[in-house]
């Protein structure tokens, strides 16, 4: 099946360095992808390369086959919902919603019921009079997401949209996100630092870093079989034992050795975490390398400077290829 | 801290009481005092300007001076708009713009008023090159008339427009032209829709100091509209000087500083409305 969207050796240089580097990528139609990497990786140049913003040096981007390279960005069928929401504080919500409609030449009746609808997907109804400067972050996000479902586009682009969000709104959101992508059936393009942003809310994802696609493939694959001692190191925590990495919670703690034929090392416990649902041991080896152990039962009255066994079935065991 | 920053205040409180508040004072006497033989005041007390002052000819010549600022306003609106977004957009090259902008205060604008003058008066620079290539036969009247002022007004206030414009339009967000290109707005639409309903505090601040000066301008006037093209600014200046009706020319000029004020009023209202 031909993918949605495509990128085919997308490259983008800056003044001083390169952005994007030969990138590849195929969408599906329907999909949640995230995009994750560091700051300064090329995950929003890529981005604002695909919503028009940017003009690739070399490569091509394809939407349904047909290149976006030459359109400018209000000829695309792709739309953007911005890190900092990017609303027009000059229009209420209503009016902000309504734009990319009366650009389209839309008549009013269309406008205005469409408007409604999409402001009734948001939960924005009865906020239609208010300017942003009266609304709240979380609000104003759901005005930047109203404004550019409401153009029902082949593609949404979303840059960091929780990320100016406090913690708790943030969590919230994110549920919304994903029940709004599945009831409207449109693919979205996330763009994340936050590893467990994109974990938990794609149905794919591409990590970057500098400039490169290091891996693509299902939340599950990449955080059990990564490719790079970078994917592996940036979902998450993870120790490196004996040329094999352990996530923590792979990790069990004892304090006799557990037996025969099961893999075990001594260790000494550092600090002890309760985090509520688990609690965390940071625990230094015999080699002096530290080891952090993540358990679900609040860690049997273990405590700081115990001599321990750390140990893990080998099926659990990370093998990277040239970590 | 707080003595000092009384302190602060100080320089320029002392210099706004001596240098405006006083004079400002020494006009509104003169204007309800007689007018002297050889110019100058003289008791008794009377109104009898102010009563003068709405005599229909210089109301007229008031209203004339309204429209003509009002108009130099706009055009100068029209021109520092795209030039200020041009300077906003010109990334590296944006101080030497501005420094261009501002590059004609380095000389006296009397002596720039004169440069005009040598290039539109019969004999100018532009007459005659027209004349030579036989595009005309007479010389335009490029001088000494409504357009020419209006003309000397835009070029003398035009930085005034612009750099308040540029001010506002340097620190739209730039997302927020994204975000119009995205929606599907051409960049023409862009900016009738996005950056010129956001520039407004600009564009009201620059027509603020635009229109106040144009409607006390007199040199421009004087020189550029050759007497013909009287403004309020010339009538006040008569009276001081050839008229010697030193009250009359008081009472004028605070008519003109009421209206002043009340555009003055009138736009800060709109511009609080704005924020």
């Amino acid at each position: 099946m031909q993918p949605l969207l495509e990128l085919r050796g997308l490259t983008k240089d800056f003044a001083t360095h390169r952005a994007i580097d030969t990138i590849a990528l195929a969408i599906a139609r329907g999909e949640f992808f995230s995009l994750l990497g560091p700051s300064g990786c090329g995950k929003t140049t890529t981005l604002r390369c695909i919503a028009g913003f940017e003009t690739p040096n070399a490569g091509d981007i394809l939407l349904d086959g047909r290149s976006l390279v030459p359109l400018p960005p209000y000829r695309r069928n792709v739309n953007t919902v911005f890190q900092n929401y990017a609303v027009f504080p000059h229009l209420t919500v209503q009016q902000n919603v309504a734009f990319g409609l009366e650009r389209r030449g839309v008549n009013n009746g269309a406008i205005t019921r469409k408007v409604r609808d999409a402001l009734a997907l948001v939960e924005l109804t009865g906020k239609e009079t208010r300017y942003p400067n009266q609304i709240s972050g979380g609000e104003k996000q759901r005005v930047a997401l109203a404004r550019a479902l409401v153009l029902e586009p082949e593609l949404l682009l979303l840059d960091e949209p929780l990320s100016a969000l406090d913690p708790k709104l943030r969590k919230q959101m994110r549920i919304e996100l994903k029940t709004l992508q599945a009831r409207v059936g449109i693919t979205f393009l996330f763009v994340t630092h936050d590893q467990e942003e994109a974990l938990s809310l794609s149905d794919s994802l591409a990590v970057m870093n500098s400039g490169r696609i290091e891996q693509v493939g299902t939340p599950r694959e990449l955080y059990r079989q990564p490719a790079s001692r970078f994917v592996a190191e940036f979902l998450g925590e993870i120790n490196w034992i004996d040329q094999v990495a352990l996530r923590p919670e792979s990790l069990n703690i004892s304090k006799n050795h557990p037996g025969g034929g099961i893999k075990a090392l001594p260790a000494t416990v550092q600090t002890t975490t309760f985090l509520g649902n688990r609690t965390q041991l940071r625990t230094t080896l015999a080699n002096g390398r530290e080891c952090v152990i993540e358990v679900q039962d609040a860690a049997q009255n273990i405590g700081p400077g115990e001599q321990v066994h750390v140990w893990w079935r080998t099926s659990d065991e990370i093998h990277i290829p040239n970590p | 801290m707080r003595r000092l920053r009384a302190w602060f205040l100080l320089p320029g409180a002392t210099i706004m009481a001596v240098l405006f508040f006083a004079p400002l004072l020494i006009v509104v006497l003169y204007s309800f005092l007689s007018r002297g033989a050889y110019g100058g005041v003289e008791l008794p007390w009377t109104a009898s300007s102010y009563t003068r002052v709405f005599d229909s000819l210089y109301l007229a010549i008031l209203w004339r001076s309204i429209w003509v600022s009002a108009l130099s306003t706009a055009i100068c609106a029209l021109l520092g708009f795209p030039l200020a977004l041009y300077i906003a957009r010109a990334g590296s090259n944006r101080t030497l713009l501005l420094n261009l902008v501002m590059l004609p205060f380095w000389t006296s604008f009397l002596i720039r008023i004169y440069a005009w003058m040598f290039l539109l008066r019969d004999t100018g620079l532009i007459n005659s090159f027209l004349l030579a290539v036989h595009v005309i036969r007479q010389p335009l009247p490029l001088l000494f008339n409504t357009g020419a002022v209006i003309l000397g007004l835009v070029y003398g206030y035009l930085p005034f427009m612009v750099l308040p414009l540029y001010a506002t339009v340097e620190k739209l967000d730039p997302s927020l032209l994204d975000a119009a290109a995205d929606l599907g707005a051409s960049p023409a639409i862009t900016v009738w829709k996005v950056i010129v309903p956001l520039s407004k505090p600009g564009i009201l601040a620059g027509s603020l100091l635009v229109f106040i000066p144009c409607l006390g301008a007199y040199l421009t006037a004087d020189l550029m509209g050759g007497g013909k093209s009287v403004m309020i600014g010339n009538v006040v200046q008569n009276q001081f000087t050839t008229s010697r009706d030193w009250p009359f020319g008081a009472a004028i000029s605070l008519l003109l500083m009421a209206v002043a004020l009340l555009v003055t009023r009138v736009i800060g209202r709109k511009g609080e409305q704005l924020l």
